[in-house]
C-alpha cells in the first residue's frame, strides 16, 4: 500500500493563509485545549456543587446523529455515547456515536459487548488525532417524553460516581418527528439524599399517564440542563444552501395534518387526566369542611398536590391550543398565497 | 475523448461536456453525510493534513446513497489501512446494511476537482469496494465560491475508462435526500443558534423559576426580546415561512421575468416558441388549484379554535377552582376565630 499524496500536505499548509472560510472566532470550539481540559479534570469543581453544570452545547454533527439514530429504532429504545469536553459549567458535545445494544427501559446499561465496542471505538477515535474523552451517554424515549426513569437515574448517578463529568440525555424520536422539532433534555443527577435548594420542580411536559408514576417517583432527583446547539462557519453556509431544497416542504406541508395524530394522542391523554384531576378537586373541597387539622394538611397538600394537577391539565390543553394555533397561523399564510389569486389587470 | 474540450494546458482527468447523463447512476446525499465532512474540515483544516476519508452508504443496483462518512488517517500520504478496517467494522456492528461506497477529498488549494495527485488513493482505495472504483465526492470549502454560486458545493464523480483504459473522472448528478428526523434535525439546527430552554409554559406559569432560567440563556441570545420559548418558536415558524415566502417569490420571479422577456420580442422574430418551457409552467400554475384545500382547511380552523377554547374553559375551571379553595380556606379561618387557636391560623 503505497498511497502517494505528492507535496500537497506541505502546500497545504501554504495555502491556509489565504483560505477565507472559516471564522476562526466562531470555530474556536472545535479545538481542543488540553491543558485548559487536563485542569477543569483535576480540579472537578462539580464534586462540590451538585448544581455545577448549568449548559449543554451540542454540535450540529451530534445533535444529527442522535436524532437519526434515536429515530432508527423505532419503538425500541436505542442508546449510544457522547464525546466532546467540559468548558466552565458547560458540557460540550463534539460527537455522538451509537452502541449496538437495543436497551429497553429495563436495561439500558450497556452490556460487555457494548463495553467493548466503546473501548475499540474510543481508541480507533484517538488513532485519528481526536481527543475529546466521553463526557455521557444518550438513548431514546419513543413517544414518552424527555425525563429519567427511575433506571436511568440509577444508571446515571453510577456514571457520575464512577466516570463524573457525565452527561445524560435523552431524545423522544416519536416527538421529534409529530412536533417538527428535535425533543431532546439534557440532565445530571443529584447525589444521594440531596435536597436541592428551593424545592425547584423540574421542567413540566405532558407524559403519558402509563409513565406517570415512574416519572412522579424520581423527578426530584435529577436536574435538567439547558440546550444549545453550535455550528461551524461552513456548517452554517452549507445548511443555508441546503435549505434551497427545503423551503418548498415548509410551504406545502401543513403541520396540523402531519401531526394529527400526535394531536390526537395528547387529547387523548388530556381527557384520560381530566377525572384525575375532578376527583382531587373533590376530594381537596371535601377535607376543606373537615376540621381545622385537616384542613392545614389539606392546604399545604394542595399546594403541591391537586392544585398542580389542575395546573398540569391547564398547562396541556394550552399547549395543544398553542400548537393548533401555530398551525393556523401557517395555514393562514398559505390561504393568502395561493387562494383568491387575483389576475392583475 | 471529450476531455479535449479542455482548455488549459495540462490534460484534465474530469470528463467534461457529456452529451446529457451519460450514466444511470442515482445519488442520494444526506445532510449528514455532508455537515460529517464539514465538521471534520474545521475541526481538521488547520491541521496541515490531507482531509479526505470515507463516505458510508447503501448501493442497490445503480442507486447509491450516502448516509455518513469517517475519516482516514494519513501519515506520510499514507492512509492507515488498519484504522479504515476497524472503522467499516464499526459501522457493520451498528448500522448493518451500511457499506463502503466512496470517499471524499476536500482540496485546499486549487484545482478544486479531481487531479492526477488524487488518483492513486482513488485506485488503493477499490480494495474496500469489490476492487470497482469507489465515489469520489469533492468539497470546495471556499466560502465566497458558495456565496456567487448559490449552490452546494460539491460535487460527486464516478470513474469512467477512457479507450486505452486510463481512468477518467465523470460528474454524477446526485439529489439531496433524508430521513424525516434527519429532515427535522437539519431545520433545527439550522436555525441561527437558538437556546433550547426546559419548555416552560409561558401562558401560565409566569413564575419565578423561568424568569430565572431563561436570564442566563437570554444573555448569550441577543435579541433580548424573545422572552419566552413561546414567542421564540412562534418567531421562527414565521421566519422560515417568511423566507419559503421569500424563495417561492424569487422563483416566480424568474418565471415572470422569462414571460415578460417573450413578451417583448417582436412575433416576426420568433423561430420556434419552447414549448417545453411553456408546458411546464402551465403544469406548475395547474398544481396550483386550490380547489380542495379551503374546506380541509375549514376542518382545521375548526379543529383550531376548539382546542384554543377547550384552553379557555379550563382556565375559567382552575379560576373558579382556585376561588373557592379560598373561599373555603376563609370560611374555615372565620369559623376558627370564633373558635380558639388564633396562631395555627396564619397562612
Ligand atoms: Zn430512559
Amino acid at each position: 500500500m503505497d498511497v502517494q499524496m505528492q507535496d500537497a500536505a506541505q502546500r497545504a499548509f501554504e495555502i491556509e493563509n489565504n483560505i477565507e472560510t472559516v471564522d476562526a472566532a466562531r470555530d474556536a470550539i472545535y479545538q481542543f485545549d488540553e491543558a485548559a481540559n487536563r485542569e477543569i479534570l483535576k480540579a472537578k469543581p462539580w464534586v462540590t456543587d451538585a448544581q455545577y453544570f448549568k449548559r449543554v452545547r451540542i454540535s450540529a454533527i451530534a445533535l444529527l446523529k442522535m436524532t437519526i439514530h434515536a429515530r432508527s429504532g423505532g419503538a425500541i429504545e436505542v442508546m449510544g455515547m457522547m464525546t466532546g469536553k467540559v468548558v466552565g459549567d458547560s458540557f460540550v458535545v463534539m460527537d455522538a456515536y451509537p452502541l449496538p445494544v437495543e436497551g429497553t427501559e429495563t436495561r439500558v446499561n450497556p452490556q460487555a459487548e457494548a463495553y467493548e465496542y466503546m473501548v475499540g471505538y474510543i481508541s480507533t477515535l484517538h488513532s485519528l488525532g481526536r481527543k475529546e474523552n466521553i463526557v455521557g451517554w444518550y438513548h431514546s424515549h419513543p413517544g414518552y417524553g424527555c425525563w429519567l426513569s427511575g433506571i436511568d437515574v440509577g444508571t446515571q448517578s453510577q456514571n457520575q460516581q464512577y466516570q463524573d463529568p457525565f452527561l445524560a440525555v435523552v431524545i423522544d424520536p416519536n416527538r421529534t418527528i409529530s412536533a417538527g422539532k428535535v425533543e431532546i433534555g439534557a440532565f445530571r443527577t443529584y447525589p444521594e439524599n440531596y435536597k436541592p435548594p428551593g424545592a425547584q420542580e423540574s421542567e413540566y411536559q405532558t407524559i403519558p399517564l402509563a409513565k406517570m408514576e415512574d416519572f412522579g417517583a424520581h423527578a426530584s432527583q435529577y436536574y435538567q440542563l439547558e440546550i444549545s446547539h453550535f455550528k461551524s462557519s461552513l456548517d452554517t453556509r452549507l445548511l443555508e444552501l441546503l435549505w434551497n431544497k427545503y423551503w418548498v416542504s415548509t410551504l406545502s406541508q401543513s403541520p396540523l395534518l402531519t401531526n394529527r395524530e400526535y394531536a390526537s394522542q395528547q387529547m387523548l391523554d388530556l381527557s384520560r387526566k381530566i377525572p384525575k384531576a375532578e376527583s382531587a378537586i373533590a376530594s381537596g373541597s371535601a377535607s376543606a369542611s373537615a376540621g381545622l387539622a385537616a384542613q392545614g394538611r389539606a392546604g399545604r397538600q394542595r399546594k403541591e398536590g391537586d392544585e398542580s394537577e389542575l395546573d398540569k391539565i391547564l398547562r396541556d390543553t394550552n399547549k395543544i391550543a398553542s400548537e393548533e394555533i401555530h398551525g393556523l397561523l401557517s395555514q393562514t399564510v398559505k390561504d393568502r398565497i395561493f387562494n383568491n389569486l387575483k389576475t392583475v389587470a | 475523448m471529450a476531455s479535449s474540450t479542455e482548455t488549459d494546458q495540462t490534460p484534465s482527468i474530469v470528463l467534461r461536456n457529456q452529451s446529457g447523463h451519460s450514466t444511470d447512476l442515482t445519488i442520494g446525499l444526506h445532510p449528514l453525510a455532508i455537515l460529517n465532512i464539514s465538521d471534520y474540515y474545521t475541526r481538521a483544516h488547520l491541521s496541515g493534513k490531507e482531509l479526505l476519508g470515507g463516505l458510508i452508504g447503501k448501493q442497490t443496483g445503480r442507486d447509491v446513497s450516502i448516509e455518513q462518512s469517517f475519516e482516514f488517517s494519513v501519515t506520510d500520504g499514507n492512509i492507515n489501512e488498519e484504522l479504515v478496517v476497524t472503522k467499516l467494522e464499526q459501522f457493520k456492528t451498528c448500522f448493518e446494511t451500511l457499506d463502503f461506497v466512496g470517499w471524499f477529498y476536500i482540496p485546499l488549494q486549487p484545482p478544486y476537482e479531481p487531479s492526477e495527485a488524487i488518483l492513486s488513493v482513488h485506485q488503493y482505495l477499490a480494495k474496500f469496494h469489490n476492487d470497482t472504483p469507489p465515489l469520489l465526492l469533492i468539497l470546495d470549502p471556499r466560502i465566497d465560491s458558495m456565496t456567487t454560486s448559490q449552490k452546494l458545493p460539491i460535487t460527486i464523480y464516478e470513474t469512467l475508462f477512457t479507450e486505452e483504459g486510463k481512468p477518467v473522472f465523470a460528474e454524477v448528478q446526485h439529489r439531496i435526500e433524508s430521513f424525516e428526523a434527519e429532515h427535522v434535525g437539519v431545520l433545527y439546527v439550522a436555525k441561527q443558534d437558538q437556546v433550547v430552554q426546559p419548555s416552560h409554559d409561558a401562558i401560565v406559569s409566569g413564575g419565578s423559576q423561568l424568569a430565572e432560567s431563561s436570564t442566563s440563556a437570554q444573555k448569550d441570545v441577543s435579541e433580548d426580546l424573545l422572552h419566552n420559548n413561546d414567542a421564540e418558536e412562534i418567531v421562527s415558524q414565521i421566519n422560515s415561512q417568511a423566507n419559503a415566502v421569500k424563495m417561492l417569490a424569487a422563483r416566480v420571479d424568474i418565471i415572470r421575468r422569462y414571460l415578460e422577456y417573450i413578451m417583448t420580442i417582436p412575433e416576426s422574430a420568433f423561430t420556434a416558441a419552447d414549448f417545453e418551457i411553456l408546458r411546464e409552467i402551465n403544469a406548475l400554475v395547474g398544481q396550483l388549484s386550490t380547489e380542495n384545500i379551503t374546506a380541509i382547511a375549514q376542518g382545521q380552523q375548526f379543529d383550531g379554535l376548539l382546542a384554543a377554547l377547550l384552553g379557555l374553559v379550563t382556565k375559567g375551571v382552575k379560576h373558579g377552582v382556585d376561588l373557592n379553595a379560598k373561599r373555603n380556606t376563609l370560611d374555615v379561618q372565620l369559623r376558627g376565630r370564633m373558635d380558639k387557636i388564633p396562631s395555627l391560623l396564619r397562612p
